[in-house]
């Protein structure tokens, strides 16, 4: 892993939007959320407000709880303590189904595609979060149900068309014979098709080379784009798309929050920097 | 009075073999992270494997008979394991499944075959003759303080060999994490080798106890015993050994109150028991000693 | 082994000389197939010497491996089939309808038909669960059960006739399904098999105890359904000719199959049957995507209820007699058998697979003592070998996105 380089590349990009004034009310906020399996702390108080626009990278050393954060905000775990909100909706606990649909879309740290049906398929089948399917339709109406579908893999098409890569070319592979670096493109792919308020990316570039890393970087600024209400959390290692994309970086380091702030103030945060130096050893 | 003494000697009798099968299943799962179905199957054949001894060598006498059946048991599921269950070790865990579902259909088969008129049932001896005590008017059998002394002896042996000995420390290192304990230089096949013979051997125990106190033995007995001893492990708590004794007393419990208390109770036994199996799951999904794994992602 | 790797459709309709050429090549590849599918299961029906089943059956896995040595053959019927969809549908149908009259007078062949397509509704209706979604259940053979019983109960206590008794039976069965995928909200994997193992014990235990079931002897006297006057227990007289009173039933089940295709075709082409194959691949990742995947596995087990149910009620009516053993924990394992071989989530192998593993049985009586042993050693050199089944998956393609 190239974790430990915390040197932005020649330029930091173009000039970033300033980040939207404090539009908690549409906004994704976590609020003082621990997380506590058996006698560890995976997450110790942990608050971060993301607004609608936003893009903020959740960086630190591996066993930070990063992911952890990700599984709380998505409803993978309940918090032991703490609260999330989308706008003022309270989502604690309920379930990740519902969550997704409420807009909440994410990709997972080891790609986590669905094996034995079609890149295609994996697609549609991120669209179950804008519109569940009826039965009674499928059953009564197979003519309507089929026109859906067959809408939906057009729209799929189009989806796969506008990520980096070839992966239309490779919309009937199964996804399981995708190369490393398209797998993670398609679960941005699946994330994007539920057209999703708010997109939480983990370690997006895990398993990339450089090359694929840039045009990761590059899909990541056209969807924003194109999309400009949608927010963006990323968890990353790669300092180069840390110092590419976001208006915020938050440091997380044993389960707390050390620091957040831009990437040049956090570049030279003493804090962090010894946060990271430590931090080589423990990969995982 | 008496009836309550007696009920609660059948209690201990019928909890300890089930105990005897439901560490085997416990054992492997925690091991192996597979549901070992036909666990029961092999369990049960010890029976017809001891009396197939006898047949080929009369001269050999029950007791080395029953030496050779647990044995032979012990090694039978080290070859199951070797033909087969180790094919399904990392497919999904519907495969293995139904793979030793299949695998236990095929064992009872086998039996009803092989052995000289297999179809019908045959009688088995008591291990044990004759009464050794009685309390407050009950009467306690040689054979159901055997069943009980025995299963506590094998539960005891089972505890030292998995926390006080070296195979018992490679044992339950696979067990927590199969990939650090390969780094650390542990054959896992030798380990799973071993967990099937000691799964296998005391799962023999429990089986021939279990044809000796109805007192004969079927090709398909191992159907019902191991899903009883599946059952317990299941509301203990998988891949928990205590919790696996747990469960079997109270699965054993809730069988012999209910044939105490319900008229016609021994018909519904199995209702009884199987309407507890689905509470548990239902209400503590992981067992009454188990605790809800969460979630890798 | 796979079919879905290949690319080679070919593109969209046309007027043009070579587009007619195709046309008559697609139908041609169409009546072909059919008849080819009817003649090979009449030859099976009929061959009663052991050597000549052994010979059908080597014929059969020749077939069969010519067909899988180059995957664009079964694309490429299987491209006719979806171009000629209603010519195929008409041709089958008719064959099927007429495959009576060319058994003729015998009487158990039209038997071993009608067992063979009450399996494959069976089958069907367990394959949303195992070939979809991968959910073992082992309690198919209960709602066959109590879709069985609730409606000879309702026929011999208040008789209802058979039409009556179907909706209620399929309800009762369908909540008893959705009671038993219940659990699947706090159980996976091997604690939801043992859930479906302990229901199907458990009624198969009630039935035997109740006094009300008829206890272990069952229930009998069952009476024939009829349909406008006409007794099923009466032979059927078509255009002159007469069939033998199975045939009857036979129709009665063919029908029954249909619908069984039709609602197993309608889901696997919707999003309902995505979405059980997302919950297959990854539930963690399938409840990010927003599927309910409590609610999918319920559903899965409502429609294998429902199904599984009509097929008890027809089998309960043309016996006549149905008792618990019919019922039993080995049935479910059995229509397990024949989902795996057939092939997981692919209709017509589950029912290829199903016809396979009922007749093969009876043809090789040799082996009839050891029928279950067969069963068992299929399934598991089918699990370690060939998990998808003869005839696995196909991928699912979109027009407008070929």
């Amino acid at each position: 892993m190239k974790a430990s380089a915390l040197r932005a590349p020649g330029s930091t990009g173009e000039p970033l939007a300033a980040p939207v004034a404090a539009g908690a009310a549409r906004g994704l906020s976590v609020e003082r959320v621990t997380m506590r399996f058996g006698g560890l702390v995976a997450l110790g108080d942990v608050s971060l407000d993301v607004a609608p626009g936003e893009i903020v990278a959740v960086i630190g050393p591996n066993g930070a709880g990063k992911s952890t954060l990700f599984n709380v905000i998505t409803g993978i775990y309940r918090p032991t303590q703490g609260r999330v909100l989308i706008g003022d909706l309270d989502v604690t606990g309920r379930p990740a189904h519902a969550i997704a649909s409420l807009g909440v879309a994410r990709t997972f740290q080891s790609s986590r595609l669905f094996t034995g049906i079609s890149v295609l398929d994996n697609v549609i089948l991120g669209m179950h979060a804008l519109s569940p399917p009826s039965v009674l339709q499928a059953l009564l109406f197979p003519r309507r149900s089929r026109n859906e579908l067959r809408q939906a893999a057009a729209q799929a098409g189009r989806i796969l068309q506008s990520v980096g890569g070839h992966l239309y070319d490779q919309r009937y592979r199964l996804a399981e014979e995708l190369a490393q670096a398209d797998r993670r493109r398609l679960e941005i792919a699946r994330a994007l098709a539920g057209e999703p308020k708010f997109l939480l990316l983990d370690e997006p570039t895990a398993g990339m080379d450089d090359h694929d890393t840039d045009v990761l970087i590059q899909d990541l600024l056209r969807i924003r784009r194109d999309r400009p209400d949608l927010a963006i959390v990323v968890v990353e290692h790669d300092m180069r798309l840390v110092a590419a994309l976001p208006d915020r970086v938050a440091v997380l380091e044993y389960g707390s929050k050390i620091a957040e702030a831009s990437f040049e103030e956090i570049r030279r945060d003493p804090r962090v920097q010894e946060a990271y130096l430590g931090s080589d050893s423990v990969d995982d | 009075m008496e009836q309550v003494v007696q009920q609660l000697i059948n209690w201990l009798a019928l909890g300890a073999i089930t105990a005897l099968l439901a560490v085997g299943f416990s054992l492997l799962f925690g091991v192996l992270n597979v549901i070992h179905f036909s666990h029961g199957d092999v369990a049960l054949t010890a029976p017809f494997v001891a009396m197939g001894v006898l047949i080929a060598l009369p001269a050999a006498g029950f007791g080395v008979a029953i030496i050779a059946a647990i044995v032979l048991v012990g090694f039978m599921g080290v070859i199951l394991d070797w033909v087969s269950i180790r094919r399904f070790r990392s497919a999904p865990p519907m495969m293995a499944l139904v793979a030793t579902v299949a695998l236990g259909i095929v064992l009872r088969e086998l039996i009803r075959l092989l052995y000289p008129n297999g179809s019908n049932p045959h009688s088995f001896p008591r291990l044990f003759e004759g009464t050794a005590f009685t309390i407050a008017g009950a009467t306690v059998s040689w054979l159901v303080v055997a069943m009980i002394g025995c299963s506590v002896l094998t539960m005891f042996a089972l505890t030292l060999i998995l926390y006080r000995s070296p195979l018992g420390m490679r044992i339950r290192a696979v067990s927590q994490d199969l990939e650090m304990a390969r780094l650390a230089g542990i054959d896992p096949n030798g380990i799973f080798q071993a967990t099937f013979f000691i799964a296998s051997a005391t799962g023999a125990v429990g089986g021939l106890f279990t044809a000796s106190y109805v007192g004969l033995m079927r090709f398909d007995m191992g159907i019902i015993a191991g899903l009883l001893g599946f059952s317990a492990a299941v509301i203990g708590g998988l891949g928990n050994m205590t919790g696996a004794i747990v469960g079997s007393l109270v699965l054993a419990g809730l069988e012999t109150l209910a044939q105490a208390i319900l008229p016609d109770g021994a018909a519904y036994r199995l209702v009884v028991a199987f309407t507890l199996v689905l509470v548990v799951l239902v209400f503590r999904p992981a067992g009454l000693l188990g605790r809800v794994p969460v979630p890798k992602v | 082994m796979s079919t879905g790797g290949s690319l080679n459709t070919e593109p969209g309709e046309g007027g043009t000389a070579p587009a007619r050429f195709r046309i008559s090549r697609d139908l041609g590849t169409v009546a072909a197939t059919i008849t080819a599918v009817a003649g090979l299961l009449y030859v099976f029906l009929v061959v009663t010497v052991t050597l000549h089943v052994v010979i059908v059956l080597g014929a059969m896995a020749v077939a069969l491996w010519l067909l899988q040595r180059d995957p664009r053959v079964e694309a490429s019927i299987a491209g006719s089939f979806e171009r000629r969809r209603s010519f195929a549908l008409v041709l089958g149908v008719a064959v099927a309808l007429a495959y009576p009259f060319a058994i003729g007078q015998n009487t158990y062949h039209i038997h071993l038909l009608v067992i063979c397509i009450l399996y494959s509704v069976l089958t069907i209706a367990l394959n949303f669960q195992l070939g979809s979604a991968n959910i073992p259940n082992f309690a198919t053979g209960a709602t066959y059960g109590i879709g069985a019983y609730s409606s000879a109960l309702l026929a011999l206590n208040h008789g209802w006739n058979f039409w009556a008794t179907l909706p209620v039976a399929a309800l009762a069965a369908t909540v008893f399904g959705f009671a038993i995928g219940l659990p699947s909200m706090r159980t996976r994997d091997a604690y939801l098999a043992l859930v479906t193992i302990a229901c199907g014990v458990i009624i198969h235990q009630l039935l035997n105890n109740f006094e009300w079931t008829g206890g272990a002897q069952g229930l009998i006297g069952i009476p024939a359904p009829s349909v406008f006057g006409h007794s099923f227990t009466q032979p059927l007289r078509v255009f002159g000719l007469t069939l033998p009173a199975q045939a009857n039933f036979y129709y009665l089940a063919l029908l029954l199959l249909m619908l069984a295709i039709v609602v197993a075709g309608r889901l696997h082409h919707s999003r309902i049957g995505l979405a059980w194959n997302a919950l297959r691949a990854d539930e963690i990742a399938a409840r990010s995507v927003g599927i309910n995947v409590v609610w999918y596995k319920m559903l899965a087990f409502a429609v294998d209820a429902f199904l599984a149910a009509f097929a008890g009620v027809v089998y309960a009516f043309y016996v006549g007699y149905i008792a618990p053993d019919n019922f039993t924990f080995l049935v479910s394992v059995m229509l397990m058998t024949m989902v795996i071989v057939g092939g997981m989530d692919n209709v017509i192998g589950v029912i290829i697979g199903t016809f396979l593993l009922t007749l093969l049985p009876e043809k090789l009586r040799v082996f009839s003592d050891y029928r279950l042993l067969f069963y068992g050693l299929v399934v598991i050199a089918f699990l370690s070998i060939r998990p998808q089944g003869l005839f696995p998956q196909r991928l699912r393609r979109y027009r407008g996105v070929e």
